[in-house]
């Protein structure tokens, strides 16, 4: 059947507790394109790529592929549908050559206990594969050896070894690639195109979409604002911006702040060999400073330097003034700093352990006499904190595991605030948080800012600069922008964090 | 009453195979319930509790130790041999704990500082250690100087009316609970079990809990091997190996209790396998009937810990969220 669209998504609705991932969204397809899927974090992109290769199941709406209405409810199914995925950093077996990566899982055609892998005849299958798609690349050599735009063709490859395969999903493929590195891959998009496959392109770096997307489409709060050719006069960088951001901020953050105090923290020109560079800024009481930058622009890795986890190769700290120096969070916390991270699960809680545990933990001296722990003063302070931060249940013996997403970061806060620190860093403060527990978390930053040091730190731009006084950008390592966040617009904001700021005109 | 009774479940569970045990035991042997042999049962408690309790530690902050019953034939060896130079007890026990506190640095810092996988490391520095006691030792029984010198007290002595073995595992366990169970430092070694990454996070010294666990695991082991010698009258060097598996199997039904490694759930565990290690001897059943019985009773108990342990994990609570 002729279809002017080889895949259709209409009216996919994705509910999670608390959060409408996708509300109503639309996407097409058509054989052959190279279709960009863009939208800030949170837009609901990557929750629409799981709904079609089958790891989420949609609440709602259909999907049609060559005019067909199908039903996709696993993994298995969307690669029957010729659908395959290629995630970001896609994971390899490092001591295996290109062949065994290719057909990992798919090695032999033998049943029973000792399935014959023929490595002849998978050779002969890859070079039949690389036949159709003439990509010069050496796959017996082992992956752990290759450059990381052969590891990312490697994964290309494994997927379309899948039997039918007529949609490929690239998950931000250049993430992790040089730009010599990316031109070989999108010449090798060039090549898939011409054998009528259609890719659905995922990135954040707008410079892309133009250079190998025909359309793209943008996603807004998991909603569908637009679907546009590339070439359309009218459209750049800007512009784009704008439509992922949409014109109004809803009222979910606090006042701006208006009283700007003495310096609590500054940076000096500090790096991370390998993650930043040149980074200065200082942090001052009354006023929230946010760091913005994409995964990957360091970010993650100056919350840590900040606090002594990921010691700095170069450059200075000073808090008031005084220089100080941190290896490791002992240090940090000694020195009157404290990082809420960014993971909670693995670097934030004690699943395992109560409320009051995890609030406790990092100020044990507070609620101790000669080392031992009074249980009476560890319950009143606890409940002094849940009760500030309105955590629900009001239970502080309650499983932090058990607790939401929500109630779990303000447990991680608690556990900051408890040790009285004098500088406080946010690394991605709400995620996986509902938006009830979002604007009490920015109580909290905006109310700690009148007499400490408060940086956020994220790659959620809207957050940012709903929060922030005063936003410093990263962009690959390097500090892009430092200015109050009264003399920038958001969209301003967010190109710099895409490109750098090297096409934003006003400038 | 019934939701009690649900919570309690595996600690009714424990008590009823304790007096399953006890009845038959006693059914079988006459001699099984005297106060003599019930004296003897706890001195013999006494031993497998203490490297137990030594274990507790290093479980509690979330690794395995294959290497404190080695590192314990060192250090009684050590010892033997101070006391056949003429040292008297005191110093030769407590330069024989030297080694041992030596040795759990070493894996410690292997461990915590290097990052070295735990079972590799303990199970390799374990049996290199237990090779050179070995060699300086040839291997030979140590008499001299044994029933002279006063060690033997360190088994036969008594306080009171208290056995002095008896009386280290109440002074040992006493402090080990309020340690664990009631200082800061327990919540720091509880939470680097837990989660050591967010430990980390927290500003908690994870290194430094992670040598002292390693150091008290292979002390306490090395220690109640000196009283096992003292108890046999002689020095010989494997001695300390039959402490390995009911150190484990204590540690883990003690887990199986009560979902964590705990002083008091170890205590229980040392307690079931010395009443069955005690009867067993009275019935006369061979030595290595009982390494069966310790392993299926260690397998088991990780089986009924395991079980718990993934009921209360966030991951089964994402998926019954996802389904929704």
């Amino acid at each position: 059947m002729v279809t002017e669209f080889s895949l259709e998504m209409k009216g996919i609705t994705k509910q999670f507790p608390g959060v409408l991932a996708l509300d109503n969204a639309n996407f097409n397809l058509r054989q052959g394109e190279v279709h960009a899927l863009l939208g800030i974090n949170g837009a609901g992109k990557s929750t629409l790529i799981k709904v079609l290769s089958g790891v989420y199941q949609k609440d709602g709406g259909e999907i049609i592929i060559n005019g067909e209405n199908v039903n996709i409810d696993s993994p298995a199914s969307s690669k029957t549908m010729g659908i395959a995925t290629v995630y970001q950093d896609p994971q390899m077996i490092p001591s295996f050559t290109g062949y065994e990566n290719i057909f990992l899982g798919s090695e032999s055609e033998g049943k029973g206990l000792f399935p014959v892998i023929h490595r002849k005849r998978l050779r002969l299958k890859a070079e039949a594969l690389l036949d159709k798609f003439p990509v010069d690349i050496n796959l017996s050599m082992p992956v752990n050896r290759l450059e990381a735009v052969e590891k990312e063709s490697i994964a290309i490859l494994r997927a379309l070894s899948q039997e039918k395969m007529d949609i490929l999903i690239l998950d931000e493929p250049t993430s992790i690639l040089t730009r010599k590195e990316i031109a070989v891959l999108f010449d090798r998009i060039q090549l898939l195109k011409e054998r009528g496959i259609s890719i659905i392109y995922i990135t954040h770096r707008l410079d892309e979409v133009f250079e190998v997307a025909d359309r793209f489409t943008v996603y807004r709060n998991g909603c569908h604002v637009g679907t546009y050719n590339t070439n359309d006069g009218g459209m750049d960088h800007a512009k784009i911006a704008e439509l992922m951001l949409g014109d109004k901020l809803e009222k979910i953050y606090p006042d701006k702040s208006t009283a700007i105090g003495e310096p609590v923290l500054d940076a000096d020109n500090i790096r991370l060999t390998g993650a930043f560079s040149d980074i200065s800024f200082t942090a001052r009481k009354g006023e929230v400073l946010g760091v913005f930058g994409l995964v990957g622009s360091g970010i993650d890795e100056l919350s840590k330097s900040l606090f002594g986890i990921m010691p700095l190769s170069a450059g200075q700290l000073l808090k008031h003034g005084k220089e100080i120096k941190l290896k490791t969070a002992v240090d940090g916390l000694k020195n009157g700093i404290f990082l809420v991270p960014g993971d909670r699960r693995q670097e934030g809680q004690i699943g395992n352990e109560s409320v009051s545990f995890n609030i406790t933990l990092s100020n044990l001296k507070k609620i101790s006499r000669a080392g031992l722990v009074d249980r009476r003063a560890e319950n009143r302070d606890s409940y002094e904190l849940i009760d500030k931060l309105e955590l629900r249940p009001r239970d502080s013996r309650k499983l932090v595991s058990l607790l939401s997403g929500g109630n779990q970061q303000k447990v991680v806060i608690s556990k900051g605030l408890y040790t009285d620190s004098e500088v406080y860093i946010f690394c991605e403060p709400t995620v996986g948080v509902d938006v009830g527990a979002k604007t009490g978390i920015y109580r909290v930053i905006r109310e700690l800012s009148k007499d400490k040091g408060v940086i956020v730190i994220g790659s959620d731009c809207e957050e940012i600069y709903g929060i922030c006084d005063r936003a410093v950008v990263l962009y690959k390592g390097k500090m892009v922008m430092n200015k109050p966040v009264r003399e920038i617009r958001l969209d301003q904001m967010l190109l710099y964090g895409l490109t750098g700021g090297n096409n934003d005109k006003e400038n | 009453m019934i939701k009690r009774i649900k919570e309690n479940f595996s600690l009714i569970a424990f008590a009823g195979l304790i007096i399953i045990v006890l009845v038959v035991f006693s059914s079988a042997s006459e001699q099984f319930m005297t106060l003599g042999n019930m004296l003897k049962a706890f001195k013999h408690l006494s031993i497998t509790a203490i490297s137990a309790l030594g274990l507790t530690f290093v479980v509690a902050i979330g690794h395995n130790d294959m290497s404190f019953h080695y590192f314990s034939c060192f250090a009684a060896m050590t010892m033997s041999w101070l006391i056949g130079l003429g040292f008297p007890p005191v110093p030769s026990i407590l330069i024989g704990l030297l080694p041992a506190v030596f040795f759990g640095w070493i894996n410690g810092v292997a461990i915590g500082t290097f990052k070295l996988p735990d079972m590799i490391v303990t199970i390799g520095l374990g049996s290199a250690v237990y090779g050179l006691a070995y060699i300086y030792s040839g291997g030979s029984y140590i008499y001299k100087n044994f029933l002279q010198s006063g060690i033997l007290e360190l088994n036969n002595g008594k306080l009171g009316s208290l056995p002095v073995p008896v009386v280290f595992l109440i002074l040992l366990y006493g402090v080990s609970w309020i340690v664990l169970h009631h200082s800061v430092h327990g919540r720091r070694f509880y939470a680097i079990g837990s989660n050591k990454t967010a430990a980390l996070f927290s500003a908690i010294p994870v290194r430094k809990y992670i040598i002292a666990a390693f150091i008290i695991c292979a002390l306490l082991s090395s220690f109640t091997n000196m009283i096992q010698i003292a108890a046999q009258g002689k020095g010989y060097l494997k001695g300390g190996l039959m402490l390995l598996m009911p150190s484990w199997a204590a540690v883990f039904i003690g887990i199986s209790i009560f979902k964590k490694p705990t002083v008091y759930g170890t205590f229980l565990g040392a307690f079931l396998i010395s009443i069955m290690q005690n009867g067993f001897t009275m019935l006369s059943v061979p030595f290595y009937f009982m390494d069966f019985v310790i392993g299926i009773v260690l397998i088991l108990s990780i089986i009924i810990s395991g079980l718990d342990v993934t009921r209360i994990k966030p991951k089964s609570l994402l998926k019954k969220r996802s389904k929704v």
